[in-house]
């Protein structure tokens, strides 16, 4: 019920939102590292259920492309290696939340979880469990209580801007192409 | 202040010609309020969501400080440094202080009226430190060295071809870009200077008092940039943009978005809750807000208030005859418009901008779209009458019009007057009245009272 809510308003803001199960995933991954070319892919490690990243990670991998993430430093921190990242053609995150309401995709901050790998590439793949549908915003943000994250980042669609002749671009700081594949089924 | 003297009346007469800036005026502001309607009709609670916020708002501008307070408390636990700023002259030489103090020399910086209020760029690009701005559209008019002229879509006045010629004038683009390509040549530009700047500069749409979190709004994402890569934030936020709670914001959001754009909610909604904390890979060393009053809580305390209620979402601007008419830099100061008419004499004083108040045709149209239900028209019509005290002629005539005897004679003598031609006699004292008018033509026969009396005689 909030997953067609989902569907029907995150098409609406230009979101490429699709359903798959997890065995689709690799062909469907295939498919797009090649289709982008994408030699460089940004890929945060931190934050997905298990079977989900040794999927992905194993697909990027296996199609040639290098993969940046967050590193570990020996203080146990994490740190980008910005002119890689800089470079990525491709972002690959897992988005733990989507909401119904609005078409969003919630990304707070934490050590490791990268959310930079959602807004410097020009595409963005967010990846997503079908149950983590939220029906709205304000019962999201709820969950946090008084622990908000430092960074709590919704997205909803591409990068736009209507600044020159109010003619709607994409593409302008962020990523042109946002696509959120829901893993449908329980793998986790 | 600006070094020019406003001038309302001059500056539109010139506007109104500009037949070039008027087409891409309206043009935008069609499209805005045509968006809005349609968010707002696909919105069966709007109305209750507006009285929402008009009564939550009232509850805030009644005790502004309260939520400051609580508000900078909150962002200190939360690891920010909040400064107080009581006027633009302190809030600027915060920001410098702040600059210098880390060794910045670079910033990159997302659209924010509030910073315009400060003239932010001006003094730190005086104190030796590099500002470009990031949003598309002040990116544009920073390369032009103009001003916004609508506080959403702040280069609405320039055509692409314009634009075009000024990338290939200040970035060496190809000649004739189109839009798509102009974005391209912006994003390479901007994309270095984002992962080299020092320091980020933003405004905030909202400030969370429970959590001491700032809420910002982008579609391009250049807010988020801001926010994330330089090791230094700043943050400048008028205390008018206090909410109480976290659980206000969702709503907030709902009118804003709806109004400004006719979205339900941005492309980027970011909520930043102090710096970088330990172990994250993300965010800035340091998290500086600078809370700006000026003048803001001594509105709080007058007769428009309500004006602080304001959550700059532009709809009164794109729905405003006058606005349309005249763009925005005819009204020679930061916010134009309806809500800029009000919000600049209050802000600047009334003996600058005393031309505003008189920048409207009391329509009523911001009041119907405003989303918190601010008494636009009636602050307008108000303002001037603290600008206009009555001239003496004008009190002797509503002394005449609430005495029927002297009404009478009055009408007498202005038929009179009329037969004789405006030419002599009243045309010195109606040569404002006929700069843009045609007096009327003196009636032929009886006067309604008399024709009226017989009427109703013979009944």
């Amino acid at each position: 019920m909030i997953l067609n809510q989902y569907l029907a308003k995150a098409q609406g803001v230009g979101v490429h939102v699709e359903l798959l199960s997890l065995s689709d995933l690799n062909r469907r991954l295939e498919a797009l590292v090649d289709e982008l070319k994408a030699k460089s892919v940004a890929l945060p490690l931190i934050g997905w259920p298990e079977p989900l990243l040794r999927t992905v990670k194993t697909e990027v991998e296996k199609c040639g492309s290098a993969t940046v993430s967050p590193r570990r430093r020996m203080d146990g921190s994490y740190e980008w290696n910005r002119s890689a990242l800089g470079s990525a053609n491709l972002g690959i995150t897992f988005c733990g939340a989507f909401i119904a309401e609005t078409g969003s995709l919630a990304f707070p901050s934490g050590p490791g979880l990268g959310t930079l790998a959602s807004l410097l590439p020009e595409t963005h793949l967010a990846l997503s469990c079908a149950k983590d549908c939220r029906p709205d915003l304000g019962g999201y943000l709820a969950e946090f209580g008084a622990d908000i994250p430092s960074r709590l980042t919704f997205v909803t669609g591409p990068s736009r801007t209507g600044d020159i002749e109010a003619s709607m671009t994409t593409c302008v700081h962020g990523p042109g192409r946002v696509l959120h594949w829901i893993i449908t089924g329980d793998f986790s | 202040m600006s070094p020019i003297v406003p001038n309302f009346r001059k500056a539109s007469r010139e506007a109104v010609r500009n037949s070039q800036v008027i087409a891409a005026v309206r043009k935008t502001a069609n499209l805005l309020s045509g968006m809005m309607a349609l968010a707002v009709a696909n919105t069966p609670d709007f109305e209750a969501l507006r009285n929402y916020g008009r009564t939550r708002k009232l509850e805030i501008s009644g005790d502004l400080e309260k939520y400051a307070q609580s508000f900078a408390a909150n962002a200190q636990a939360a690891g920010a440094v909040v400064h107080r700023a009581k006027d633009a002259a302190e809030a600027a030489r915060l920001a410098i202080k702040i600059a210098a103090d880390n060794g910045a020399k670079t910033a990159v910086k997302g659209k924010s009226m509030t910073a315009e209020e400060v003239e932010l760029n001006e003094a730190l690009e005086a104190a030796g430190v590099t500002v470009t701005e990031t949003d598309l559209g002040e990116f544009i008019i920073q390369l032009a060295n103009e001003k916004p002229s609508h506080i959403m879509a702040p280069a609405i006045h320039r055509s692409r071809a314009q634009v075009a010629e000024l990338f290939t004038d200040r970035l060496g683009t190809p000649p004739d870009l189109s839009v798509e390509a102009l974005v391209a040549a912006a994003r390479k530009e901007l994309r270095e200077k984002f992962l080299a700047a020092d320091m980020g500069i933003t405004g905030g749409n909202f400030a969370i008092a429970d959590t001491g979190a700032i809420v910002l709004l982008s579609n391009e994402g250049n807010i988020r940039m801001a926010t994330t890569l330089p090791r230094i934030q700043l943050a400048v936020v008028g205390i008018d943009k206090i909410i109480p709670e976290m659980a206000d914001m969702p709503k907030f959001l709902a009118l804003l978005a709806r109004s400004a754009a006719g979205q339900t909610i941005s492309s980027y909604l970011s909520i930043v809750t102090g710096p970088r904390r330990a172990g994250e890979e993300e965010g800035p060393e340091q998290l500086h807000i600078i809370l700006l009053d000026n003048g803001r809580s001594r509105i709080a305390k007058g007769p428009y208030r309500e004006i602080l209620h304001c959550l700059h979402c532009g709809a009164c601007l794109s729905h405003c005859p006058v606005y349309r008419a005249v763009g925005g830099h005819a009204y020679q100061a930061v916010y134009p418009g309806p809500m800029g008419s009000v919000l600049s004499p209050l802000i600047s004083g009334l003996e600058i901008y005393a031309d505003l108040p008189n920048a409207c045709t009391l329509c009523g149209r911001c009041a119907e779209v405003c989303p918190v239900c601010v008494p636009l028209p009636d602050y307008l019509r108000d303002l001037r009458s603290d600008v206009n005290k009555p001239p003496l002629m004008m009190k002797m005539a509503a002394f005449g019009a609430h005495t029927p005897s002297l009404y009478r004679l009055g009408m007498i003598a202005m038929r009179q007057m009329l037969k004789k031609g405006v030419k002599g006699l009243m045309a010195p004292a109606l040569k404002e009245w006929t700069v843009c008018r045609e007096p009327p033509e003196p009636q032929a026969g009886e006067s309604f009272r008399d024709w009226w009396k017989t009427r109703s005689h013979g009944q």
